[in-house]
């Protein structure tokens, strides 16, 4: 078999090549171990895009306490609006472990806060479950980023992340859809 | 001899196949100038759109130029370069006119239903649902038919390739490949292995789904499809420029190509690598888990290697020619270039763009930090860089050295020619670097106002500069853009029209051979067979499982409805 | 803001305000304060916050005299299921308004209504089968939107009160004109019976642009005018929009001191006629070549006598296209077109070779023959200096690619450690 016959230069920078291909896993993998960045995964589950509380990996659109410092927040998204965080904002306290569950209710839309790495895809079917601490008080934008019809670019919402003493817990029984009349 | 004279039919063959590319690459590039303006706001009240209809001009812009100009060019361009390269003619031309009627009907039947988005009275239904087509949201299917038979044309097309090299085979059993031919291959094989991924989505799912024999698909699984496909199509993509920069760049340069067996490496780790690794576009996708997206980015890292190692390949190949021409010193020699001469200036110019998007898309493989950019308009400016810039203009340039051996006239306006490259980059420049920064401060991609709520930039917060210049830049840059396109179609339309045998060329269509010839290379290099039955098994690992997973559940579950568009 | 925005592509001009205006006048020096009220300001048109509302005809539906109405939520209007059916509602105080979704995604958001008025509407996003009741007590009017939706145009309003008989035609300056088309449309007079006239005549009152379709699907053919009999109000522009082939409009018979020409010769699809219908009576038309076949239409201008439902003020103004804008837009291309056809032009010229041009020939492919030369090719690039394998070191491209990898290097830090690990919260589990 004979001998490829590769310049000197050109084995010098296949050297520093490799080098750099393991620097950038490297990389990646220390933003996974040490400050501890993890992907959106397949823990949310799958559920039925047209009944999603139907199962029990999704309940209905808004916040919930589930022990002392950690809340949940369950998000349905449509065309055009998310639920909660269009109509409302979304209230959650800081310094806490808050973990979302989005699924869409039609299409496939984007889920993301502008200004941070809270940053995923929301796909019918599918739960997308991501935590997140949110260590300053202030109020991040949600913004849909996944073309999802002609009013896609008015989609978008908002989150206020309050300090814990100002944060008053959901009540459990928010979003009763079975509400008829209304004053 | 001259291309033409040597090769007629062959010749035809390339010529309606860029044909037929520039067409689409003019109405795509008037789009993409329309989107600029609109998306900006400067001169938004003079476009005769609304926003709905914004993403019947995206669609059309992606559509045109991602997927119709790209793969015409791409066939024409090839058929020269096994032709040329093989020195026989193709043995089966009518099985290329085959593909290429399948490619132009495709294209048709999507294109009016792209343009029902303006004009409803057209047959057939509307199609706004941007390039990558993703469920639920539903095209009429005279679209998907479309994309399939574009598909299936470059299949056939790509057919007569293999072909003819069987036939060369036969008549010199121990030579090895000539370079571009087994570029040619390599980028066929891998084509053919990733295609297939689209094809099933297509054909399996949305046209029984669209046509309504079928009342529902699953996203992830057809966005899924998709991206095994949509990975690997950059590559088809760029191995075509790669393939400009590795043999005729060289020439131009006045030089060799440094090293031939290196750029047989090349192309096989393309062969291996580039389907493997589809799910980093979907690193924030629901459904699949972190293990597998783990894979897709070792993958992909390894993909750096072959880009990297062509970057040092193609500047020593130019190094040498600016050497034999008299220049000198460590960077000095870069003047020694021809920079005046259109088809060098563009290819070098799009190499040099091709360093900077490769930086990017390093970032946008990485994983975890693909969360600061994903789907925000940083991804555009990346593959505006890439596809936009690196295939684009070296297919310009490709252009203006080919194109006169293809018709026998004579490149018209060679001034504009020569100013055309250098607009081009300046304009990528100014769009593409705001692009990049307008999506660290969290602009979205695919959006027809991204300030819409009125609250002005207020949710979008650059560090450095402002949304606003940001913007600008992003209009005046696509201007610019559209300026430049402008120009290359005056000089292809002006040469077209011009007559034959008005004179010498000022081309010439000889190739030399490589300083470091095939022969200093192992012969398993040129056995395709073995790369693919590996590449197969890679694709095997890297989608068994997860494919698995998601048709485990229900192949058609959790489904969902369409929703036209 | 929103001039061209999330309108579908109509022509709404000048034209339109002054009808508009005018119509609304009309109606308000008859009506009560409620009722003069009814123009809605604008709020149905683009200009208003949200799009222009696609299903707003420009009439306000007559729900009077029941107490209980219903307002379907997500109806399919404006481009999808965002619209309120009816857009504009009156109903008379203490009526129960009962609003029912009928897709999903929709809130009710207040963006006026009465002072006194308490209606609070619904802010939460709903789904199908949700319902909302409020009884409307206070007089006045009433607009609301869904929120999601604003842009497409979803919007709606209710009028409380003012008087239900005549709404906007009681007035004693609005000519009332009965629809009384005599046998116009059976076999006994000219041509054959139309077959797609109703009996009924449909009501495009309150409304400046008004479209009739000529050569719709009926008399068993493409044969007829879509719709045959149609109510509008003086000053109302009238398209006549070809949808077929060989058609033509002649007039039979109009009020005196009209002057509408109708359009004699034959057209075919895609041809346009427009005449704005002054004079108040009834105009009867047809089509020559499929008269026989019935292709009969009459027009009547004028309010209906009392007792039927008057139409709404002229607020469905869309946002329009300035005449600036599409001058400019004209020009504007007008000068790219010029520029690229240049150069083309000068190539179109050029072919003609000039009589000093060397080596020119007429030529067909196919190579060397003995009849004419092949497309001769520049020479190939020799080199001053030959640099073969072994002599060639490319220190520029080691340099250049040393330069790159610390390019990237310091890129990718830069880019991991400040802006990715700095952006603010992220993902964990």
């Amino acid at each position: 078999m004979t001998h490829v016959r590769i310049h000197r230069f050109e084995k010098l920078w296949l050297g520093a090549a490799f080098v750099l291909i393991v620097a950038f896993i490297a990389t990646i993998v220390y933003g996974s171990l040490g400050p501890g960045v993890a992907m959106v995964g397949d823990d949310g589950g799958t559920v039925n895009p047209d009944n999603p509380t139907a199962a029990d990996n999704f309940r209905d659109p808004g916040v919930y306490q589930a022990d002392d410092d950690s809340y949940d927040v369950y998000v349905e998204a449509r065309q055009f609006a998310f639920s909660p965080g269009t109509s409302e904002p979304i209230r959650v306290p800081a310094d806490t472990n808050v973990t979302f569950h989005v699924t869409s209710g039609d299409v496939t839309h984007g889920f993301e806060l502008v200004g941070t790495n809270v940053n995923t895809m929301v796909i019918p079917g599918q739960v997308a479950q991501l935590t997140v601490n949110f260590d300053e008080a202030r109020t991040h934008h949600i913004v849909c980023h996944e073309y999802c019809g002609p009013a896609h670019h008015a989609m978008e919402g908002s989150i206020e992340v309050v300090p814990q003493s100002e944060f008053t817990p959901p009540q459990q029984a928010a979003a009763d859809q079975s509400e008829v009349t209304d004053t | 001899m001259t291309f033409i004279d040597k090769f007629p039919t062959e010749a035809k063959l390339v010529r309606w196949h860029f044909g037929v590319g520039f067409v689409a690459l003019a109405i795509g590039g008037l789009f993409g100038l329309v989107q600029a303006l609109y998306r900006t706001g400067h001169l938004r009240s003079l476009l005769p759109i609304n926003a709905a209809q914004y993403y019947t001009v995206l669609t059309g812009h992606g559509v045109l130029l991602a997927l119709v100009f790209t793969t015409f060019l791409i066939c024409g361009f090839f058929v020269w370069a096994v032709t040329r390269s093989l020195d026989r003619p193709l043995s089966h031309p009518r099985l290329v006119w085959t593909g290429f009627i399948s490619m132009v009907v495709g294209t048709t039947l999507a294109a009016i239903t792209i343009l029902n988005g303006f004009a409803p009275e057209l047959p057939f239904g509307s199609a706004n649902v941007l390039y990558t087509f993703y469920p639920p949201l539903q095209a009429h299917p005279a679209f998907y038919v479309g994309a399939a038979l574009l598909i299936v044309g470059s299949w056939i097309v790509g057919a007569d390739y293999f072909l003819t090299y069987r036939a060369w085979r036969a008549d010199n059993p121990d030579k090895r490949i000539p370079l571009q031919t087994f570029m040619v291959l390599a980028t066929f094989v891998m084509w053919y292995l990733s295609s297939a991924g689209v094809a099933v989505e297509v054909v399996a799912f949305l046209i029984p789904w669209s046509m309504g024999w079928i009342s529902q698909v699953d996203p992830l699984l057809t966005r899924t499809l998709f991206w095994y496909f949509g990975h690997p199509v950059v590559y088809f993509w760029l191995l075509p420029a790669y393939l400009a920069w590795y043999t005729i760049l060289p020439k131009l340069a006045g030089g060799k190509l440094f090293s031939d067996p290196l750029a047989r490496v090349v192309f096989v780790l393309f062969v291996l690598l580039s389907t493997p690794v589809g799910f980093h576009h979907q690193y924030t996708d629901p459904g699949i888990a972190e293990g597998f997206k783990f894979i897709a980015m070792t993958n992909t890292f390894m993909l750096l290697l072959p880009s990297l190692l062509t970057a040092f390949t193609v500047v020593a190949s130019l190094e040498h020619g600016a050497r034999q021409r008299g220049g000198s010193g460590y960077i000095g020699w870069l003047r020694a270039l021809p920079w005046g001469k259109p088809s060098f200036s563009a290819m070098a110019l799009a190499g040099l763009v091709f360093a900077a998007g490769g930086f990017s898309g390093m970032i946008n493989a990485g994983m975890n930090i693909n969360y600061l950019i994903h789907n925000t308009i940083w991804v555009p400016g990346h593959f505006h860089l890439t596809v936009g810039t690196a295939f684009a203009l070296t297919m310009m340039g490709v252009a203006y050295w080919l194109v006169p051996q293809i018709t026998g006239k004579r490149l018209q306006h060679r001034t504009l020619a020569a100013i055309q490259p250098f607009v081009w980059v300046i304009g990528m420049t100014l769009m593409s670097n705001a692009m990049h920064r307008g999506g660290l401060a969290g602009l979205p991609r695919r959006t027809a106002k991204p300030l819409f709520r009125g609250e002005g930039a207020a949710p979008f917060d650059p560090v450095v500069g402002t949304i606003s210049e940001m913007q600008l830049q992003i209009a005046i840059g696509g201007t610019l853009l559209f300026v430049s396109l402008a120009l290359f179609l005056a000089v292809m339309v002006g040469t077209w029209l011009s007559r034959p045998g008005m004179g010498r060329l000022s081309v010439n269509g000889s190739i030399p051979s490589a300083l470091s010839g095939p022969a200093d290379s192992p012969r398993i290099l040129d056995n395709l067979k073995v790369w693919t039955a590996i590449a197969v098994v890679l694709v095997i690992i890297a989608y068994g499982l997860p494919l698995y997973g998601m048709l485990a559940d229900g192949v058609l579950a959790p489904g969902s409805p369409g929703f036209p568009v | 803001m929103t001039r061209l925005d999330d309108t579908a592509l109509s022509r709404r001009g000048v034209l339109r305000a002054a009808a508009g205006t005018a119509t609304a006048v009309a109606a308000g020096t008859a009506a009560t304060g409620a009722a003069a009220a009814q123009a809605y300001d604008g709020w149905f048109s683009g200009d208003a916050k949200g799009g222009a509302v696609g299903n707003y005809d420009g009439t306000t539906v007559d729900r009077t005299g029941t107490d209980e109405v219903t307002i379907d939520v997500g109806v399919d209007a404006n481009g999808g299921t965002y619209g309120f059916g009816p857009a504009a509602v009156r109903v008379d105080p203490g009526t129960t308004v009962s609003f029912e979704w009928v897709s999903n995604t929709h809130n009710i958001l207040i963006d006026a209504q009465p002072d006194g008025a308490d209606w609070g509407g619904h802010d939460p996003i709903e789904n199908t089968g949700f319902t909302h009741t409020h009884t409307f007590d206070t007089e006045g009017v009433y607009t609301y939107y869904c929120n999601p939706h604003l842009t497409m145009g979803m919007k709606g309003a209710i009028v409380v009160g003012g008087d239900s008989g005549g709404g906007g035609g009681g007035g004693s300056d609005q000519p009332t004109v009965a629809a009384d088309y005599g046998d116009w449309f059976t076999k006994s007079a000219d041509g054959g019976a139309t077959g797609n006239y109703t009996g009924d005549t449909t009501d495009k009152t309150g409304t400046d642009e008004v479209t009739v379709e000529v050569g719709a699907d009926a008399n068993g053919g493409t044969y007829g005018f879509g719709p045959a009999a149609v109510r509008v109000d003086p000053g109302t522009t009238v398209t006549f929009k070809w949808t077929s082939n060989t058609h033509n409009v002649l007039v039979q018979a109009q009020p005196d001191g009209a002057d509408w020409g109708g359009h004699e010769p034959i057209e075919n699809e895609g041809f346009t006629h427009t005449h704005t219908f002054e004079t108040a009576g009834v105009y009867t038309y047809y089509c020559n070549p499929h008269l026989t076949m019935g292709m009969k239409g009459a027009i009547v201008v004028g309010a209906p006598p009392s007792g039927t439902t008057g139409g709404g003020g002229g607020g469905a103004a869309g946002s329009s296209v300035s005449p600036a804008s599409t001058l400019w837009t004209a020009v504007f291309a007008g000068a790219v077109g010029v520029a690229m056809l240049v150069p083309v032009a000068v190539s179109y010229y050029r072919r003609t070779p000039a009589p000093d041009s060397s080596g020119a020939f007429d030529y067909e492919p196919g190579g060397d023959t003995d009849d004419q030369p092949a497309i001769p090719e520049a020479d190939a690039f020799e080199p001053d200096t030959e640099l073969g394998h072994d002599e060639y070191d490319p220190v520029g491209t080691l340099s250049i690619v040393a330069v790159y990898f610390l390019i990237l290097v310091g890129m990718w830090a830069f880019t991991y450690f400040i802006e990715f690990l700095g952006n603010g919260p992220t993902i964990m589990g």
